[in-house]
């Protein structure tokens, strides 16, 4: 497969896109940070983070990630993954997973610091880590402007708290709820297969 | 469902709310929209732009949203509307790949209009399609 930069674009498979980097390496074709190159949906569903390590060889030129049912060794691992990106803008979860969750957290304070992510996108508000998370790292969170959810019926104490948290950066709100029309048929809710941090 | 209006009014520098993945199309006894009637009265900012992404297979499933409401209340006379520059309607095209419904572009952008008669009256609705 021959991969130039535009098509490295469009590239949606992680599969395709850790071969496009090996061949980008292997012939010395590697984009040059300068070259302002999108991977968005980068991530394909169901990635381990490790066997993304073709990653560290584009981290300067990403700008877009999105973390579709991604799992990490640990929760401290998804925020050091992604602040590797100093170009990152744009960052869609949309289901992440820890192998072992247990032991401590490492503060999160400043881990944004001088990283412009100006979009998180998350589909649903069961990543109960990934949202104390957001609440904790708010301050270094400086350039967020775009921020979108799908409301559940969960975790409703911790989400007033994210919106205080964000509301005054945030201009656009992309935003929808699962919401059922009567009491009676709440006993029909699902919750999603990803529930981590509860 | 409650606290949707409130999350939602919590964000006092909003300009730009999209109501999105709005699935009419899935079934009506097992989803409702009422808490956009919360949301928009809620806001607490004064919102340049208001977009509605609705997902159908057939045109009567636009009923599923609260269109008489959202033309009652989306109104510059109101606060948070005051600075309104636009209401953007997408219409996308639900269904899988197989089983492809007739959603032609021109006769559901009718129908929303004629759902949000204020609102086109004063020219600030948008409609388009997506998958149509």
């Amino acid at each position: 497969m021959s991969v130039g930069p535009d098509q490295f674009a469009r590239l949606r498979n992680a599969a395709d896109l850790a071969h496009a980097i090996r061949q980008f390496c292997d012939h010395g074709r590697l984009p040059a940070p300068s070259v302002h190159t999108t991977l968005r949906g980068a991530l394909g569903e169901n990635y381990y983070v490790p066997s993304l390590s073709p990653f560290s060889l584009v981290n300067d030129i990403v700008t877009h990630v999105k973390l579709l049912n991604v799992t990490f060794g640990h929760p401290n691992d998804i925020w050091s993954f992604l602040s590797s990106f100093p170009r990152l803008q744009y960052l869609e979860l949309e289901g992440v997973g820890f192998n072992n969750s247990a032991g401590s957290r490492s503060p999160l304070e400043g881990v944004f610091n001088g990283i412009a992510i100006s979009t998180i996108r998350m589909t649903t508000a069961s990543m109960g880590f990934v949202i104390d998370s957001l609440i904790e790292a708010a301050g270094s969170l400086s350039y967020l402007e775009d921020f979108g959810i799908a409301y559940q019926d969960i975790r409703q104490g911790v989400l007033p708290r994210l919106a205080d948290s964000i509301q005054t950066r945030v201009k656009c709100l992309r935003f929808t709820a699962d919401c059922y029309p009567g009491p009676e048929r709440h006993n029909e809710w699902r919750p999603p297969a990803f529930d981590m941090g509860e | 469902m409650t606290g949707i209006p409130e999350f939602v009014g919590r964000f006092r520098s909003l300009t730009v709310l999209v109501l999105d993945n709005l699935r009419a199309d899935r079934d009506p006894y097992s989803v409702s929209f009422e808490w956009i009637t919360g949301v928009l009265q809620q806001l607490s900012s004064p919102i340049l732009e208001l977009v509605f992404e609705v997902t159908v297979t057939e045109y009567s499933q636009l009923d599923a949203i609260p269109w008489a409401f959202i033309d009652r209340i989306v109104h510059p006379e109101n606060p948070q509307f005051k600075a309104l520059a636009r209401v953007r309607v997408l219409v996308k095209r639900g269904g899988s790949l197989k089983v492809r419904p007739l959603i032609y572009t021109d006769v559901v952008c009718s129908e929303v209009a004629w759902r949000l008669p204020v609102l086109n009256l004063l020219g600030l609705l948008r409609c388009n399609t997506a998958g149509c």
